[in-house]
């Protein structure tokens, strides 16, 4: 079976550009994996706080 | 629901339709049909994410979910951002430059025609039977709180998504997405208001607090270690974030919605919004749910949450019996709560609470009795708040919420099995050359297609359905490790070839199947074994047989 020809040139030219804050995406996927820390402390802070 | 209310879910539901079809206008070409000519900034992608993957029965479920059993299963959502940071550094540059429609096209670019298509086979069998149900489960709360026939509830969703998704595109489905998430944080926050205004004065907040944390309700977080329970923070963060690799990186109506991002960084930030925002989002979901628990505990709620089943057991003997020993121990509870908040007294309060919970038992089981069905009200839990408590107006507001909610999925699943059905299986195996217009209208009639196909098969599903929503759900777990296999091999095993990857998947789905027919192990964690089977599998063929795991 052969390939369909895909009418991709019609999309437009791929561009990968830096984050709009903290300069490189590994300091922004960082700071995600810090809030995930955090939110967990906090929560868990939270549930021993009213543990039944 | 009083006049307004009927005014405002019909002027909602006509703003989410004329909205729809506004900003898809101009969707002329397949790239503007199928990617929105790939212009889509980072937060319209996030909250259509978002808005695909809350369903209406996620919405209502989970908070009648913190009302039953606690908040723990905020624990389900902890793999999330770590799934969404490896799949903004893997997935999302590589679909991006790969140029393609659906996620499975890339498929046949890294291995060949036979993988591709095996796994949008995969995703066609298990979301087309996904799309019936997410529209049938949310018609029938509808119908029972509306007091109106499920077909018509069932009929009335699916032709207004049917209309904008078809006409509009993918433009369509994400700005209307953007707007129905938007008006569900907004009823959202004014839920938690009313329920905390709702109790008594000599409760207040930190009493619900303290009540509702006695109860067990407020335990978001659970440390122990148990591969059987799906709640705990190790099944949240490895299960779950295997589970949201698969969903979020291989499912085509998750995958579609960031190949529309104008470049690799705006795809890349609508699933990091995603990773910040799902977790809050789902604890306050759910931290509602356990404030209309404490609300209830002053205030009687029905023994059962399901009106018409609740008006129809009081017909028959002997449930008033039950009703008399509920009575008995609401105010029993009730009295316990207030000792707790004035002395901080639990123990007393924690047997009338088992004892309430005994009696509530006691009232599903008749009713199971006298259908011979499984009775679960869970779902009913936060409708009977909505319905009992809300100022008139916002009630009208969370039901058009709901309608939002599941519209929201539904747009985003028959837009995807349409992409699929056209990209994967019509192009490329039945009218390889054509023009771009016959390829548009190939997709509006592809979503039309699954649109009334999904209409029709939630309105003839009946009573069997119950059922089938649950064997669905199965169905689902099962074949999502074989999908996510596959995408780990094609990702990081450059060497892993056709062959390989082709008969890795077929292993995992033997695995799979296998440990769901014999064992107990808790379905999040199929993902994880299901991905490491299609790897072993690819790398062991890889090393004995070279010359088979040449890529295509």
């Amino acid at each position: 079976m052969a390939q369909a020809q895909s009418p991709k040139e019609n999309l437009k030219e791929v561009i990968d550009e830096p984050p709009p804050f903290l300069g490189r995406w590994t300091r922004v996927y960082a700071l995600v994996l810090v809030w995930l820390a955090t939110l967990i402390l906090l929560f868990y802070l939270f549930s021993r706080a009213f543990a039944a | 629901m009083r006049p307004l209310d009927w005014v405002v879910l019909v002027c909602w539901l006509v703003a989410i339709v004329s909205y729809g079809l506004y900003r898809g206008r101009g969707s002329t070409t397949i790239d503007n049909y199928l990617l929105a000519g790939k212009t889509m900034p980072w937060y319209a992608m996030g909250l259509s994410i978002m808005a695909t993957q809350a369903s209406a029965v996620t919405f209502i479920s989970t908070t009648g979910q913190a009302y039953v059993d606690g908040m723990r299963f905020v624990q389900f959502y902890f793999g999330l951002p770590v799934a969404m940071v490896i799949l903004s550094a893997t997935a999302v540059p590589i679909f991006h430059r790969a140029r393609v429609y659906t996620a499975y096209e890339y498929l046949e670019q890294r291995f060949d025609a036979r993988t591709r298509a095996l796994v949008s086979g995969i995703f066609l069998i298990q979301r087309g039977l996904a799309a019936g149900i997410s529209l049938y489960a949310p018609a029938v709360v509808l119908s029972v709180i509306l007091g109106w026939p499920d077909r018509l509830t069932t009929v009335l969703m699916g032709s207004l998504v049917v209309l904008y998704t078809t006409l509009g595109g993918i433009k369509a489905v994400t700005w209307a997405d953007v707007q129905q998430m938007t008006v569900i944080f907004a009823a959202l926050v004014l839920a938690l208001g009313v329920a905390i205004w709702s109790l008594p004065a000599e409760v207040g907040f930190h009493g619900a607090l303290a009540v509702a944390g006695a109860a067990g309700r407020l335990n978001a977080v659970d440390l122990h270690f148990d591969p059987n329970n799906r709640y705990n923070l190790w099944s949240g963060l490895i299960g779950g974030m295997f589970l949201a690799l698969a969903y979020f990186g291989t499912d085509q109506s998750q995958v579609q919605r960031y190949l529309t991002g104008k470049s690799i960084g705006q795809s890349r930030l609508s699933l990091l919004f995603n990773a910040m925002a799902k977790i809050p989002m789902q604890f306050f979901i759910l931290f509602i749910g356990a404030m209309v628990f404490a609300l209830f505990t002053f205030v009687k709620p029905p023994v059962l949450f399901q009106p018409v089943v609740l008006q129809h057991a009081r017909t028959q003997a002997g449930f008033k019996d039950i009703e008399a020993r509920y009575d008995a121990a609401f105010e029993k509870r009730k009295a316990a709560a207030t000792a707790l908040i004035a002395s901080g007294e639990r123990s007393a309060y924690r047997d009338a609470q088992s004892e309430f919970e005994v009696v509530r038992k006691d009232a599903a089981k008749f009713v199971e009795k006298q259908t011979g069905l499984p009775f679960n009200d869970t779902n009913y839990v936060f409708l009977s708040f909505v319905t009992h408590y809300l100022p008139v107006g916002i009630v009208g507001l969370v039901i058009a919420v709901i309608f939002s909610a599941a519209m929201s999925s539904i747009s985003g699943e028959i837009n995807s099995l349409a992409t699929v059905s056209v990209i994967d299986v019509y192009r490329r195996y039945v009218k390889v050359e054509a023009s771009d217009r016959h390829y548009l209208w190939a997709s509006r009639l592809a979503t039309a297609f699954w649109g009334i196909y999904a209409v029709v098969f939630a309105s003839y599903g009946g009573s069997g359905f119950g059922a089938l929503i649950e064997a669905v759900n199965v169905i689902g777990s099962l074949f999502y490790p074989g999908m996510l296999g596959v995408f780990v091999l094609a990702f990081f095993f450059k060497r892993v070839g056709a062959s390989a990857a082709f008969y890795g998947v077929i292993g995992c789905e033997i695995v799979i199947f296998a440990l769901f027919k014999f064992t107990s192990i808790a379905y999040l964690w199929y993902n994880v074994i299901g991905a490491l089977v299609v790897i072993a599998i690819g790398l062991l063929i890889s090393l004995f047989q070279p010359k088979l795991t040449q890529a295509a």
